[in-house]
């Protein structure tokens, strides 16, 4: 096939075209011969050092590790040569067997059926407790961010750490930041939701990613949080919040949460509610609430809002935000009873 | 396909032998295994075209203009096994205003350096027109203009980040890391202050520079691990007023700049092979000067009893946790947190208009979250899990204002008690005090080899110390104050009847009932009316979620997932002077329904295509009714609803062994009848775009639909 029939080929089949060309390869897998599972005696080691007694088997001609499809791990278990475990200059760097244990009935197992699993199994509906599982990988990474993983929700509630993690892969995509999400939203469906709303973060485009805010591994501070508090992990990029201010506004000062869903919302800016009926959860002063003064409540009509006025500033635009414009605190110390107590300059 | 493995093996077997009798050379020879042990590296470029804008859903990925953009992607990995160093780089989205790379060069286990830099853009949506002028200076001059007379300003942001990153092991347990961030933001942000008679447009001129500096030693032992070090954060923004002339000028200030210093220990140790303890002790100091702000207002705007103040800020961090695995079966867990964030900023007055003067307006909050979990194996199916949380959170109290204190109220009831210390807290009550006590249980249980379910609970009660009433017309209780119980429930469930079929389902339901929010009724106004506490009455929040996937065969995959979420509040509102009908109810909601199907394969064994398709729906509902006003029941607010659909194509034609064609296919389609930046002509007949008041003119306007497909081909060389 020339290469612009090539080309062709594709565009015919990203339409859709592709579709009826379906290939059968799991009724030809059928009809393949079964295989000697009987590790090669001749075996010499591939990636690891003593990796023989496992990669006499588990070579280039295995199946896949089950973690993943045949699109992406095939054959899986050589695949661990590409990641920093497969470095064999590295003097940490394991073998087979400090993960996966001995694992002797399986590994001296005779004949063409299943062999039994090995010790230590980390595939999905593995016998393997959690804990079990876990403690492999902290055996080593128990230093640094990994430090309070015991502590940790995700700990507490039988997450491991290949859960999330393919260690059989040159591409662990929960490391990188363009399909990370997605593997978080594998449990945090709720967040899934939330990300797709008008108002969210860039981690649809792959500009930010969950763990740009969140310690998965766990963290000594709320929520697992990258930093202790949820207003320390905002300020590392919306620095200019942080004040002190001469005039601070105390729900600001308190939690950025109390006004802003980060993960997404309807409102704009990540706000969990619109103005004005999000300020209205703390304010309803002797002033405001007057339908002829600016920032009343939204008035409704058979049609819909009012028009244009000073009744409806609240509701439209940046809502109490278009007057009240530093709502985040305020420095300025003019002298005229306008400036930073009320936010308004 | 297995046929052809087994001989594979066999090879591979063959070549490994050569290798152990004639060397690297017959090892070499073996591209299978090496193709399959070596890290892989590739480059492509290629080129798009979009025939549309697309102004909301553009706004993060550089691609909101129509038009051509040139594709240039990177992913290099080289290892040089025999010393494992590896050189590293990056790029993605070259050729758009999103672009990011990162280079890193290392040796595992000794040292490394990396570098990354990334651009963020952020796009505004709308388009603005107006007759302000100056925009992009600190000095603006509202000019009135008719609504649409002006001249159209584009608004955007960009954020372009520079990270580096150093690490060096001075031992198998001893690391010293070094990170420093560097992010300089710049660009144009819609803005406005109130002019004294209404909202006045504005345009933030956004120039600023933030650095985060990190250096911290880890040690890691067999049983100890320590993590020591000092972290370090400056904010400086070039610009500290904004003067908008309307024509009077009108000072408003911008962020000031503020550092923060931070020296923080962590440690862990494990007592037992089945117990660990881990600790946290942090303090930071936070301070903020305005002395730039006040060298650039006009002098005699400024008090002269005022001279400036140094804010500064505490806060001190402690966290102490055990956990154990008592038994095989029993594992207990233990934790306790503690922060102190002391706002040592000075109390002073810094203007003497109005009377009494504005003071500042420092917020310390000492918080305890405690926690105890304990996880029970029933058997080897079969989980119980349960907690209980203490948080505790004490606020300062507002300084005193002893020249105005506040009216008492004839009846107050509940728990309500005259803040005879404050009155610079306007309007707001004001709790020193809330304590929330949650219980949590969960039963995991694997129904069948491919069945597991879970059923959890959670029940929270949030109250605390009286409230300061602070004005005699405000009865809310805030919302982050407020009394409230909060029940959840959840249901998940994961099925795997094969190997080839998983499905999850999710159901969550969260119900917060805020009680006598407010003293209806309770409380008796100067003028004799009886008022009603507002603010938040109840919540829920509903969650239900249903996943499939299926492995057609070796060479297709389906996966579909499916979400519904709901949010809805009820709170009330006061309107003092709207005669008989002071009281609102709104009902709002939050409605989302989410829909993704996603499939790929392979056709061929050189051609893999996917198609994606991306749906969303969302509902805001702002219903109001008036409660004493039967005639006037329906106020309703307009929904709001945004939908998104994302329907892409791709495939991937292997050319050879190394190089590949892909083209992808996609159409955007948004809509929305947000009617944030419109509103209603004065004879309500129609909705027009929103226009600032008489002084300006301004005009914000966007679309209600976009669409827009796009086409991109690249190609791929692997190596």
């Amino acid at each position: 096939m020339k290469q612009w029939q090539k080309i062709l080929a594709v565009v015919a089949a990203s339409a859709g075209l592709g579709l009826l060309a379906t290939a059968t390869p799991a009724l030809a897998a059928a009809d393949a011969p079964k295989r000697n599972l009987a590790a090669d005696p001749a075996a010499k080691d591939l990636i690891l050092k003593g990796d023989a007694k496992c990669t006499g088997c588990h070579d280039e001609a295995d199946e896949p590790t089950g973690a993943g499809t045949m699109l992406e791990l095939n054959p899986g278990v050589l695949a661990i040569g590409k990641t920093k475990h497969g470095t064999r200059a590295d003097s940490r760097t394991p073998t087979c067997t400090d993960c996966h244990g001995e694992s002797d009935k399986h590994r001296l197992h005779k004949g063409s059926d299943k062999p039994p699993v090995v010790d230590r199994s980390f595939r999905k509906g593995t016998k393997t407790s959690a804990g079990a599982r876990s403690d492999v990988c902290t055996t080593c990474h128990k230093g640094g961010s990994k430090m309070f993983w015991a502590m940790s929700t995700h700990a507490a509630q039988d997450v491991t750490c290949s859960n999330c993690h393919q260690v059989h892969s040159g591409k662990d995509k929960v490391r990188d930041k363009v399909s990370q999400a997605s593997v978080c939203y594998t449990c945090h469906k709720e967040q899934r939701t939330m990300m797709s709303k008008p108002s969210r973060h860039p981690v649809q485009e792959g500009k930010m990613s969950c763990s740009d805010c969140h310690s998965p591994h766990g963290s000594p501070g709320q929520k697992q949080l990258a930093r202790a508090t949820v207003n320390e992990t905002c300020y590392t990029c919306h620095m200019e919040k942080r004040g002190p201010f001469l005039n601070n506004h105390q729900p600001v000062s308190e939690d950025c949460g109390i006004c802003h869903n980060p993960h997404g919302t309807t409102a704009p800016n990540l706000l969990k509610s619109r103005p004005p009926f999000l300020c209205q959860e703390c304010h309803e002063g002797g002033n405001h609430p007057s339908s002829s003064s600016p920032g009343g409540l939204p008035i409704a009509t058979a049609a819909g809002f009012a028009p244009s006025g000073r009744g409806q500033i609240a509701s439209v635009g940046r809502g109490c935000v278009n007057c009240h414009t530093n709502v985040h605190g305020s420095n300025n110390p003019i002298n005229n009873g306008t400036s930073g107590d009320r936010f308004l300059r | 396909m297995k046929h052809q493995k087994t001989t594979a093996f066999k090879i591979s077997s063959m070549s490994v032998a050569l290798m152990a009798v004639y060397g690297a050379t017959a090892f070499a020879a073996d591209d299978e295994v090496m193709d399959l042990i070596t890290p892989k590296s590739s480059v492509s470029a290629g080129v798009s075209f979009q025939n549309n804008d697309r102004k909301q859903l553009g706004i993060f990925d550089g691609r909101q203009e129509n038009g051509g953009n040139i594709l240039l992607d990177a992913d290099i990995k080289k290892r040089d096994d025999a010393t494992g160093i590896w050189n590293t780089l990056r790029i993605k989205d070259l050729g758009l205003d999103s672009r990011e790379f990162d280079l890193s060069h290392s040796r595992q286990g000794d040292y490394g350096v990396s570098f990354e830099y990334t651009r963020i853009p952020r796009e505004f949506a709308y388009s603005v027109n107006t007759g302000l002028r100056g925009i992009g200076t600190t000095n603006q001059t509202l000019t009135v203009v008719a609504p649409g007379a002006g001249s159209n300003v584009e608004l955007r942001m960009q954020r372009d980040r520079y990270t580096l990153k150093l690490n060096k092991f001075f031992s198998g347990s001893l690391e010293l890391t070094m990170n420093y961030r560097q992010e300089e933001k710049k660009g144009l942000r819609n803005f406005g202050t109130y002019s004294g008679a209404q909202a006045a447009f504005a345009v933030e001129p956004i120039n600023s520079t933030t650095r985060q500096f990190d250096l911290n030693l880890n040690y890691v032992g067999k049983d100890l691990q320590l993590q020591g070090g000092y972290y370090g954060s400056w904010y400086d923004n070039a610009n500290s007023l904004l003067t908008l002339n309307v024509p009077a000028a009108l000072y408003v200030a911008l962020p000031p700049d503020n550092k923060a210093y931070q020296l923080y220990l962590n440690g862990a140790y494990a007592i037992s092979p089945a117990t660990r303890a881990t600790m946290r002790l942090a303090r930071t100091t936070a301070t903020q000067n305005d002395q730039s702000l006040l060298t650039a207002l006009p002098a005699a705007s400024v008090w002269a009893g005022y001279g400036g103040v140094t804010a500064k800020l505490v806060t001190t961090e402690a966290q102490l946790g055990v956990s154990s695995r008592i038994t095989d079966k029993l594992s207990l867990l233990a934790n306790v947190q503690y922060n102190d964030r002391k706002d040592k900023t000075p109390h002073v007055a810094y203007n003497n208009i109005p009377v009494p003067p504005d003071e500042t307006t420092p917020h310390s909050f000492t918080t305890w979250n405690a926690k105890l979990e304990a996880n029970y194996r029933v058997d080897a199916g079969f989980k119980l899990f349960g907690g209980v949380y203490l948080d505790i959170k004490e606020r300062s109290l507002p300084f005193n204002n002893l020249n105005n204190p506040p009216a008492a109220p004839t009846n107050a009831g509940g728990n309500w008690t005259v803040n005879t210390v404050s009155a610079t807290e306007r309007e707001v009550p004001y709790r020193a005090k809330n304590k929330e006590l949650t219980f949590k249980g969960q039963a995991t249980k694997t129904l069948l080899d491919e069945l597991n379910g879970s059923l959890a609970f959670a029940h929270s009660k949030r109250d605390g110390s009286n409230f300061k009433w602070t004005d005699q017309m405000n009865l809310i209780n805030p919302l982050h104050m407020a009394n409230r119980d909060r029940d959840k429930v959840g249901f998940k469930m994961d099925w795997s009847p094969s190997e080839i079929v998983s499905v999850q389902a999710q159901i969550d339901h969260a119900k917060d009932d805020y009680g006598r929010n407010g003293l209806w009724g309770d409380y008796t106004a100067p003028n004799g009316n009886t008022l009603w506490g507002t603010g938040i009455r109840d919540g829920s929040a509903k969650l239900f979620s249903l996943d499939a996937s299926v492995k057609l065969s070796d060479s297709w995959q389906l996966t579909a997932w499916y979400s519904r979420d709901e949010s809805k509040a009820t709170q009330y509102a006061y309107q003092a002077n709207n005669g008989t009908d002071p009281q609102r109810r709104a009902n709002l909601a939050d409605i989302g329904d989410s829909l993704g199907i996603g499939v790929k394969g392979k056709t061929s064994a050189n051609l893999m295509i996917g198609a994606d398709l991306l749906w969303n729906k969302s509902v805001g509902q702002y219903r109001q009714s008036n409660i004493l006003n039967a005639a006037n029941i329906d106020e309703n607010l307009p929904d709001i609803t945004n939908k998104t659909l994302r329907l892409s194509l791709n495939g991937t034609y292997q050319l050879d062994k190394k190089s590949s064609v892909r083209v992808d296919l996609i159409h955007d389609r948004w809509q929305s009848d947000d009617w944030t930046w419109t509103m209603w002509n004065n004879a309500q007949t129609a909705l027009t775009p929103f226009a600032y008041g008489t002084i300006d003119g301004t005009r914000v306007s966007g679309s209600s639909k976009q669409t827009a497909n796009s086409v991109a081909v690249r190609y791929k060389y692997e190596f």
